[in-house]
């Protein structure tokens, strides 16, 4: 009971919107209702999922950022193409590469928002042209078969935690990549809710004047937050080319507006200082049903981002409104 | 009795704004244990000191020594970490996070454990809840809290963590008499702990009681340190504001008795009730009350800002709905606004455009287009006739002094021949020179027939401008001075009592 | 020349633009010769950059507006498969209501689609007080679902030759999309300086507040300026789909940057209410000599993004240093003064 009460209103309406739209689905197409479809979901989410506990974190403290496909990918891309190249079969130091690469980049995002003082949405935009400019020029953009990829990203392609069988009888698992997406979650719920750095977080969204007079560093916090972001970003570019057959860096870029608005679904506020992980988690579960169910119900998937962009136009005004209705109460007039 | 230390020796303190000089030479020095009141009118420079302090902002030049430490480029961390604890003036709390929360942010920073823990961050809320003995349920959102409210979270922030020193910006503003009794209890046995506390006020009266010494600061100088014995009411105000303050009160002399505005039982939940009030041409009607008691809130309506619930108003006898400032201006309606730089002015824009800016309709003509004769000859009629100090029409607004914005200000809506012109506290932060000039174009325009209604705290300048006053509190008309009863001798003094009388009142009842 | 110098002095964003405007020209000159500014390839830049140019109008317009229009891609793509829709047939048969007829509809197809997402963003950022970023990223989000869901991602081509004339015919060797966009130009530039929106627009960009307490309607404008914005993405789409002789969406990603970096260059801030529309057809100019150059070195696509990207951070880290030189400047200036007065 005391559960349910922490669920606040958009997390309540997402939970109803996804019964409601798996219900229809399963009516349609009771293959549907599978664990088949589950673990698929899982594993095709869970670069996803990680993306989008950056751009929570990054959203909370007030701030946006788009740059992260391209830190992704150039963490992962330049971590394959040199563990090809030095034949590294470590997975750890293939981690560790992408994960490095990551933070700086998000590293530098924080510096040039601390100096230029601009809205960080345009300052990371510039930024992704940027970053994956440069990955292009030192590394290329090759594509790599899935034959050529080295043996640890193989293995972590295909390694399950368990295996059972489906009720056809074929063997199905559930994917590894479960674990660094749980680990995230985690990791991304300890930060925000334990310690004095979440507490900062929370407090530069909400106003960044105080938190600066309440004694936050603020610069330095955003340091944490996008080098944060950049880590999450280095982690995902693994799991990213693990998951993919066939490795094109340049199909990443361009999947940014999709994890943000997962984020904005899931009850963040784009204006910093309240979002939730579990709306989060929502808002990513609602984007893959829509990716892979569609189908189920007559149409491409192609329209997948329409629907997104329902739901979220819907999310963004019902909150926005009544901040509106609000910040009128108190004088506040807000275009 | 042994030499007490220093916390705080601040000298030849200055601070540059573009276009503003906050603070010209001024030397504070705070003791320990003490309680000093830092006085003075509003813009007069005391927050900006307090921001220096604070290492908020950092001052032009001077030197700032906090516990004999040079401290002239510090941080706020550094400002906290020597023990100086702030409640600023717009508070500075976070809206979206719970009052337990923001109570224990300064103590948790201060402390500097990476990790936190939910129930330590509740002790330390109840624990200064009780201290000043408030109830306030910790899982609430500060967005969710009255403005009173606000600041006992704000003073309680500050009193979680022991302090050596202590600024209080405008603390009581919107408090009952009960919670600042209290509050100045509190203060008190701070120092008896030998913590001392600063208090930043433009109303002196609750605080001279316990205050030990008072600083004035005037347009960004200091005045002088004063023994709190030594001060009186009058005394302090003649230091404030740099003269015996008597003007010539107002007298209207208009022939015509028909009400010109007329408002019945307006009402809007949280912010006014039932409020009936009339104004005639070339009256000048005062409101007053304290901070939160719907003055400005009334205003807002009048003006389309502020939806009333339930009640009419008429213009000139007949019944209007104003539901945003475009209506209101087309009613006649004119409002200088409370906050000069934020709702006012158009800040890096020039005097000309500033004038302009509410005559738009009146410049537009053929498709569309705007006539730039026409609008420049007005805003050189408003220069002349407000005697704006500028070079020309096209300077830049914020280059000008607070005292010539303000001027600029009233000639835009002077410019839209306004019937009923509201003014709201239109001369906080101006210099005397400025202030006698805007009371001289405010009866000007009475005596042409237009009713005016002046919002203010100052009882000096309502009761000199006025010929009608109505005090509000907590949203309701305690009483309405007719002319006659505004001749009386004693009027300052039954104007002041009755503010706190209301606030009495409301105390019985809670 | 010395009225310009006067000028510029005084607007200094204007004068890095110029200064910026002359060493490309300059560069170009060294690196190409004269050849670079021949009549073909003066004419084919101009056919290039007018669609570019009406893009960056619209942007420049919400950005003066302290807003952001970045669905504005995705609305030209929109309007642009819609258009091609009816051009090709997909909607009626144009055997029969003949060529000029569908080729009016479509233009007015084109338009009023993109007046109607313009209309769109401008409603909920007015009346639902959703910050512009949020609203047009989830309007871009919605209008290019939209246009994948209809086409599958297809492209959609071979248009009326007639129509494709617009695109491509020049009157006395200057383009007509070119002439198209000047005049574009020169009514937006009357509009804002001259016209109470105008007025408004910078009003609402410099204090939205105060320009509300000064009896503007905030709301009223905000629905215009993002209605414009929308009404040039849709006419940006037609000079598109006329110039390539298709459309596909996600045609065009690339503009986004380009756009947003071609207000910026042209003196609009991007925190609002500072700029001036000149500014931004210069940038324009600057923009294509630059991307005609790439072409001719080859770059890749991403080498070109990767310089757009750096050149938006270097106009920007340009733009502040300049504010803060200029904001010390003042204060000094006034506590010099300040000392003689006291003296």
């Amino acid at each position: 009971m005391k559960a349910l009460k922490k669920i606040d209103k958009t997390q309540r309406f997402l939970i109803i919107i996804i019964l409601v739209y798996c219900t229809i689905v399963a009516v349609r197409n009771p293959a549907f209702l599978s664990l088949t479809t589950l673990f698929n979901m899982v594993r095709s989410s869970a670069g996803t999922t990680i993306l989008a506990m950056g751009v929570l974190v990054v959203m909370i403290s007030g701030g946006i950022d788009v740059s992260f496909p391209a830190i992704a990918i150039f963490g992962g891309y330049t971590s394959l193409r040199l563990c090809m190249s030095l034949q590294i079969e470590s997975l750890f130091v293939t981690f560790l590469i992408s994960i490095a690469i990551g933070i700086l980049l998000g590293l530098i995002n924080a510096a040039l928002i601390n100096v230029l003082k601009l809205e960080p949405f345009i300052i990371t935009l510039a930024t992704a042209s940027v970053f994956f400019g440069i990955m292009t020029i030192l590394i290329g953009t090759k594509n790599v078969g899935a034959s050529d990829l080295p043996e640890q990203f193989r293995a972590l392609s295909s390694a399950k935690i368990f295996t059972t069988l489906n009720e056809h009888g074929a063997p199905i698992g559930l994917s590894v990549f479960i674990i660094p997406v749980v680990l995230c979650v985690l990791l991304t719920y300890f930060i925000l809710h334990k310690t004095l750095i979440g507490k900062g977080i929370f407090a530069m969204g909400c106003n960044n004047e105080a938190a600066k007079r309440a004694g936050f560093n603020v610069p330095l916090l955003r340091f944490f937050i996008y080098g944060y972001a950049g880590f999450l970003g280095g982690i995902m570019g693994i799991i990213y080319i693990a998951s993919t057959n066939s490795v094109n860096p340049v199909s990443l870029v361009g999947t940014e507006m999709s994890v943000i608005a997962c984020v904005v679904i899931g009850g963040a506020k784009p204006s910093g200082g309240y979002g939730r992980i579990f709306g989060t988690l929502l808002g990513v579960i609602l984007y893959y049903l829509f990716k892979q169910t569609l189908i189920y119900l007559g149409l491409s998937a192609s329209w997948q981002d329409f629907f997104m962009g329902i739901v979220l136009l819907f999310s963004i005004i019902s909150t926005s409104y009544q901040n509106r209705i609000r910040n009128r109460k108190n004088f506040i007039y807000t275009e | 009795m042994a030499e007490t230390k220093n916390i705080v020796v601040a000298e030849h303190i200055c601070k540059s704004y573009v276009g503003v000089q906050a603070l010209d030479d001024v030397s504070i020095t705070i003791k320990e244990g003490e309680i000093k009141c830092l006085a003075g009118e509003n813009g007069c420079g005391k927050s900006t000191f307090v921001k220096i302090i604070a290492g908020v902002e950092s001052c032009t030049s001077g030197t700032i020594l906090i516990n004999g430490k040079d401290c002239t480029k510090h941080s706020t961390k550094d400002a906290i970490d020597e023990g100086i604890q702030v409640i600023f003036q717009d508070l500075s709390l976070f809206d979206e996070m719970s009052v337990a929360d923001n109570i224990a942010m300064n103590k948790l920073i201060k402390d500097g454990k990476p990790l936190t823990n939910k129930k330590d961050i509740q002790k330390i809320a109840t624990d200064t809840l009780n201290l000043i003995g408030v109830d306030i349920p910790l899982d609430a959102k500060i967005q969710e809290l009255s403005i009173a409210n606000r600041q006992l979270i704000a003073i309680c922030r500050a009193l979680a963590l022991d302090a050596k020193l202590l600024f209080m910006d405008e603390p009581t503003t919107a408090l009952t008499k009960n919670e600042v009794d209290r509050l100045l209890d509190i203060v008190l046995s701070l120092k008896a702990r030998n913590i001392a506390v600063v208090f930043i006020s433009h109303k002196l009266d609750e605080v001279m009681r316990i205050a030990d010494s008072i600083t004035v600061i005037r347009d960004g100088h200091k005045i002088g340190d004063y023994a709190a014995s030594e001060m009186d009411p009058h005394k302090l105000a003649y230091y404030m504001t740099g003269r015996e303050v008597t003007y010539q009160q107002y007298e209207r002399n208009c022939k015509e008795n028909e009400n010109l505005l007329e408002i019945k039982h307006l009402c809007k939940e949280g912010n006014f009730q039932n409020i009936s009030l009339d104004v005639r041409k070339g009256d000048i009607l005062g409101l007053t009350g304290l901070l939160g008691a719907g003055r400005t809130e009334l205003a807002l309506s009048l003006f389309g800002l502020n939806k009333p619930d339930s009640g009419e108003i008429y213009i000139e006898g007949k019944k209007v709905s104003i539901t945003c400032p475009q209506d209101a201006i087309d009613h006649g309606i004119g409002l200088v606004p409370e906050e000069r730089a934020i709702q006012g002015l158009f800040l890096s824009k020039s005097v000309n455009e500033n004038v302009g800016a509410a005559i738009l309709k009146r410049l537009t003509g053929f498709i569309g287009t705007i006539n730039q004769n026409k609008s420049r000859t007005l805003a050189k009629e408003a220069i002349g006739q407000f005697r704006i100090k500028v070079y020309n029409e096209d300077t830049l607004i914020n280059t000008l002094s607070g005292g010539n914005q303000q001027k600029a200000l009233i000639a835009r809506w002077a410019a839209s021949h306004p019937k009923i012109f509201i003014l709201d506290t239109p001369t906080v932060g101006i210099d005397i020179g400025s202030k006698s000039e805007i009371y001289e174009y405010i009866q000007s325009f009475a005596k042409q027939g237009i009713g005016v209604i002046i919002i203010s705290d100052e009882v000096e300048e309502i009761v000199s401008n006025c010929n009608r006053v109505i005090v509000m509190f907590n949203g309701e008309i305690v009483k309405e001075y007719s002319e006659e009863e505004m001749a009386a001798p004693d009027i300052r003094e039954q104007i002041n009592t009755l503010v706190e009388s209301g606030k009495k009142k409301v105390q019985e009842d809670r | 020349m010395k009225k310009l110098k006067e000028y510029l002095s005084r607007d200094i964003s204007m004068a890095i633009l110029f200064t910026f405007f002359l060493a490309i020209c300059v560069i170009m000159v060294c690196c190409f010769g004269t050849s670079m500014f021949n009549g073909q390839t003066l004419s084919s830049m101009a056919f290039q950059l007018s669609e570019v140019a009406v893009l960056a109008f619209g942007m420049a317009l919400c950005m003066l507006q302290g807003g952001i229009d970045l669905s504005i891609v995705a609305t030209a793509n929109l309007s642009s498969l819609l258009a091609a829709m009816v051009l090709t047939g997909r909607f009626f048969d144009i055997e029969k209501a003949g060529t000029v007829a569908t080729i009016v509809i479509a233009v007015l197809v084109a338009i009023i689609v993109g007046y109607l997402c313009g209309f769109i963003n401008g409603f909920i950022i007015s009346k639902f007080s959703v910050s512009p970023i949020v609203t047009t990223l989830s309007t871009m989000t919605l209008f290019s679902g939209l246009a994948m869901g209809i086409t599958g991602g297809n492209s959609i081509g071979n248009y009326p030759s007639l129509f494709l004339k617009f695109g491509t015919s020049s009157i006395g060797g200057v383009p007509i999309v070119f002439i198209t966009a000047v005049i574009i130009f020169v009514v937006l530039i009357l509009a804002l300086d001259r016209t109470k929106l105008g007025y408004e627009i910078h009003y609402i960009g410099e204090n939205h507040t105060a320009s509300r307490f000064a009896g503007i309607d905030n709301e009223r404008v905000i629905m215009k300026i993002y209605t414009i914005s929308g009404l040039m993405a849709g006419i940006a789409s037609l000079m598109i789909m006329a110039r390539s002789n298709s459309a596909r969406c996600g045609y065009g990603d690339s503009y986004q940057l380009q756009v947003i970096m071609i207000a910026v260059l042209g003196g609009i801030s991007p925190s609002g209410g500072k700029g001036r529309l000149y500014g931004v057809f210069i940038a324009t100019f600057c923009m294509q000599l630059m991307q005609t150059a790439f072409t001719l070195w080859q770059f890749s696509p991403y080498s070109k993004k990767l310089i757009w990207g750096m050149m938006l951070l270097v106009i920007m880290l340009i733009n502040m240093i300049q504010e803060r030189i200029s904001r010390n400047a003042k204060i000094k200036e006034m506590n010099a003064k300040r000392l003689n007065h006291a003296e």
